[in-house]
């Protein structure tokens, strides 16, 4: 009896550690073209950083909204011509005035969101005219700041716009156990202006292997958002329409990323110094025209061999790399950008390719007088023209 | 007795040679970045604080209506600082070392915040300090 069993046990057993064994993925470097080189020239205040920036394309051709961290404005660029062809102004004084400037959406032809410090999202049209605004409150914890840049922007809907806090205010004195309590999406009704959490929260046992930062990257599918946490290699798959989590996601790649876990409260120069040991992911992006994402992790950085301070180093890190999924979440590919070459922060998609900014601080050839773009192409994607 | 001379001999020279370090910054800076010759003192920021604490001393700076220095900050972009509040109305010229010499060539730390440069010495402050280097501007 045992005879006859034992070659069957054998074979079970030989399945399911088939089963367990992870299989590894072969790292592919892919190769890419630039299309198209964009340069803009800014005025003597405009600087290079931008809080947020958004491409409008239609059949007139192709627009970038910017809002730079100085002065408080947002620029209108016709990117055909390279120039200027639009300002709005804003002031933390008078009857249009805004707190300070966190981020923008153009919701339509005829209306603007801004979100500012503090927490409030505010109505303008394109004169400059503030129409209304909304306080962003919860009742589950205080809202610090929101935000809506290129890694969270704000999301538009039919007539409900849906907003990102991807953080626990009260990191270090939450309990462990309570790390899945906080809702993370909030739905603007546009209409009547009312605000509601959705039930996003972090998975379950989120903390328990030690405190992680909640806060995760964004981008809309269409039929659902998916959010990517810049600490844990998970993407979860959201319906605003379900108000609920469809999946939850490993993203593998060639390496193994990890991340630090804390128990304990953790801040200055060593935890820094620590964490500069690890990557951190800083943007997911979703390109409908490719049905691909594009997902920018910054690659660990060794403050011994930059002369940049080491916290300027630890949140504009040197090197990254872009990974490519496929709708997925299957493992395309990569690329590496080196010696801060172009900018993980504010990359976004169009028909054309992917517009990757390429004049950052502290590249050798950084220059504070333009904006510059490369559109990149990855060999093996389909491209319309 | 020797010992002790000879010991005596070294910090005398170490001293000379410390002096005279500080006071080679001072000259090199005033030349490389056209100080004016009306400023007694160059105050270098390496702006590695936080933001916040960089934005309560510029207030300081401002508020003390200073007039006879020159402020040196190393950063590749100056437009982020012309355009502050408070440096934008200073009476003090506002230069900068946007190729970020000063710490290439190791005339600085990486990690130091605040530098004061006079033609006799250099002192190193925190960014939260500003009391003691109030105490030493004007």
């Amino acid at each position: 009896m045992i005879k006859k069993i034992s070659p069957l046990f054998f074979f079970i057993c030989f399945g399911l550690a088939c089963n367990d064994k992870e299989v590894s993925i072969v790292e592919i470097i892919l190769p890419f073209e630039v299309v198209e080189k964009i340069q803009i020239d800014l005025d003597s205040v405009t600087t290079t950083k931008n809080i947020r920036t958004h491409l409008i394309e239609s059949d007139s051709g192709r627009i970038l909204v910017t809002m730079p961290m100085n002065p408080m404005v947002m620029n209108f660029y016709n990117l055909e011509t390279g120039k200027k062809f639009k300002s709005i102004n804003f002031s933390n004084d008078g009857l249009n005035r805004v707190g300070s400037l966190d981020g923008f959406e153009v919701y339509n032809s005829d209306t603007i969101l801004i979100t500012s410090y503090p927490p409030m999202i505010s109505i303008f049209d394109f004169e400059g005219n503030k129409l209304n605004q909304v306080k962003i409150e919860a009742e589950d914890q205080y809202i610090q700041a929101i935000m809506s840049n290129n890694t969270i922007p704000i999301i538009r809907g039919n007539g409900k716009i849906w907003g990102a806090y991807p953080f626990i205010t009260r990191f270090w004195e939450t309990p462990m156990k309570d790390a899945s309590n906080f809702n993370h999406i909030y739905e603007i009704d546009l209409k009547n202006l009312s605000v509601n959490w959705l039930g996003l929260n972090l998975p379950d046992g989120f903390w328990a292997k030690g405190k992680i930062s909640p806060r995760f990257s964004w981008t809309n599918r269409g039929d659902s958002l998916i959010t990517l946490f810049d600490e844990d290699p998970r993407v979860q798959v959201f319906s605003v329409r379900g108000n609920r989590i469809l999946d939850i996601i490993d993203l593998k790649t060639p390496e193994e990323i990890d991340f630090i876990r804390y128990f304990d409260k953790s801040t200055g120069y060593d935890a820094v110094r620590k964490e500069l040991d690890k990557g951190v992911f800083r943007s997911i992006q979703y390109d409908r025209y490719r049905k691909i994402y594009y997902v920018f992790y910054d690659m660990p950085a060794n403050p011994e061999l930059y002369s940049i301070p080491i916290y300027e180093l630890y949140v504009s890190r040197p090197n990254f790399k872009l990974f490519l999924f496929d709708q997925d979440f299957k493992y395309i590919g990569e690329s590496v950008f080196k010696d801060y070459a172009a900018d993980p922060y504010r990359a976004f998609v169009g028909k054309k390719g992917l517009y990757v900014p390429v004049n950052r601080e502290y590249n050798e050839n950084y220059n504070e007088d333009f904006l510059m773009y490369d559109i990149i192409r990855f060999e093996g994607l389909n491209y319309e023209d | 007795m020797k010992t002790n001379a000879m010991a005596l001999l070294c910090m005398i020279l170490f001293l000379m040679v410390g002096c005279r370090q500080e006071s080679n910054d001072y000259h090199l800076i005033h030349a490389q970045f056209d100080v004016p010759e009306s400023a007694d003192w160059v105050l270098v920021i390496n702006p590695s604080a936080c933001k916040g604490c960089l934005d309560i001393l510029f207030s300081q700076i401002y508020e003390a209506n200073l007039s006879r220095g020159a402020l040196l900050i190393i950063s590749p972009s100056s437009k982020t600082y012309l355009s502050n509040p408070h440096l934008s109305q200073l009476d003090i010229p506002i230069l900068f070392d946007t190729k970020r010499f000063l710490i290439a060539d190791g005339l600085f730390d990486v990690s130091d915040e605040l530098i004061l440069l006079k033609s006799d010495k250099s002192q190193k402050f925190s960014t939260d300090d500003w009391t003691s280097l109030q105490e030493n501007l004007d």
